[in-house]
């Protein structure tokens, strides 16, 4: 009688499963994943117990960067089209397809509207370093307050304003903001900031 | 599960063609590897935490062919909030009229200041419902000091809050104050 010898044999373990776990997590997140578009400044927002989440489109968002220079960004990008349209009728800039096409993938902008075609035509890689000026917002000839209302009053009036400032921006700067959208009878603003635990 | 049938072709010696029947087994190991690493980059490029907001209502900016509304308001009712440099930060419960350096008491942002002030205020104002703080942010305050005082106005439950401009003589009391160092 032979005996009975035992199959060697290296420790499999059936991956399968393991397998499907792993695709099925990864489909998840590549379908829930929303990327950020390339913001053309970094601020640091300063933080507060508020709970309300920002809505992911619908928003129009201004920021401010610590030396006041202002940049204009929607969420939305098919309405981005329809803005600089109007936005460059109102002054007389003649823009083509390539220009919207270019225009729809900035997720916002601190240019002038003079000087935004140019930037337009720029190589992607070259749009990466250009230091951007902001966008001019005095009290006699405010760009930005332009932007916003032709977006708020024009393309989308449902839409929130939202005000991303960073925390070493100087108040005068925010308060210039203020003061154009006001006399454009904008007066409902969010601002931005990051999260932080409620106080005891 | 992971197995394929494979018609391995191939006999020995009498020409017959024999099929040999064998399992093989895929190793999956690199494939749940990929896997993996491609969960942890979605992961970490998923953003986690999404911003907050908090809201801001501007009043209305008046016509000029409009006349202004006023109300009157008590002194004892309201508090001045003055948000200055180097994120020190003032407050005074008197009128314009009324209102002497002495009044013109200096706070911090933490938990024991303007949020006790505020709450003091509220607590031996004479109808507590009308309770008004004016946050009147200098031109050298900063934007965190502005979220970090409307945070306050949530934290203390305070409805009734606008932000204006200091008056001028607010501004001389509030420039003779910082030019002296905080204790």
């Amino acid at each position: 009688m032979p005996a009975i010898k035992p199959k060697r044999k290296g420790p499999a373990m059936d991956m399968t499963a393991m397998c499907d776990v792993a695709f099925l997590l990864l489909s998840f997140f590549i379908m829930t994943t929303q990327f950020k578009g390339q913001e053309s400044v970094t601020i640091e927002t300063p933080s507060s117990i508020s709970q309300t989440k920002i809505p992911e489109t619908g928003v129009a968002t201004i920021s401010i960067d610590p030396k006041g220079k202002y940049y204009f960004g929607i969420a939305n990008a098919k309405e981005r089209g329809e803005l600089f349209q109007r936005m460059a009728q109102k002054y007389g800039v003649s823009v083509n397809n390539g220009d919207l096409k270019s225009f729809e993938k900035l997720s916002d902008f601190g240019i002038s509207i003079a000087g935004l075609k140019q930037y337009l035509n720029l190589a992607p890689e070259d749009q990466l370093n250009v230091v951007m000026a902001g966008i001019p917002n005095d009290s006699t000839k405010s760009e930005l307050g332009e932007w916003v209302s032709t977006y708020l009053k024009e393309v989308n009036p449902s839409a929130k304003l939202a005000i991303r400032g960073d925390a070493a921006t100087n108040y005068p700067a925010v308060k210039q903001v203020l003061n154009e959208l006001g006399k454009r009878d904008i007066n409902k603003f969010q601002l931005i900031t990051g999260v932080e635990g409620a106080p005891n | 599960m992971a197995e394929m049938d494979t018609s391995g072709g191939g006999g020995k010696g009498d020409g017959k063609v024999r099929a040999k029947k064998q399992s093989a087994r895929v190793d999956m190991t690199p494939m749940v590897d990929l896997g993996f690493l491609l969960i942890t980059f979605f992961v970490f490029t998923t953003t986690f935490s999404k911003p907050n907001m908090m809201k801001l209502n501007m009043p209305e900016k008046p016509k000029d062919d409009e006349p202004i509304e006023t109300s009157e308001m008590k002194e004892s009712n309201t508090i001045s909030i003055l948000m200055g440099k180097d994120n020190r930060i003032f407050y005074h419960q008197k009128s314009a009229k009324t209102l002497t350096p002495e009044f013109m008491m200096e706070s911090d942002y933490s938990k024991e200041g303007i949020r006790t002030a505020i709450l003091k205020g509220r607590v031996n104002a004479t109808s507590p419902e009308k309770f008004t703080i004016v946050i009147k942010p200098t031109d050298d305050a900063t934007y965190k000091n502005t979220v970090d005082i409307l945070d306050e106005m949530s934290i203390t439950k305070s409805e009734l809050y606008a932000i204006v401009d200091p008056t001028p003589l607010e501004l001389d009391l509030y420039k003779q104050k910082i030019a002296v160092p905080k204790k």
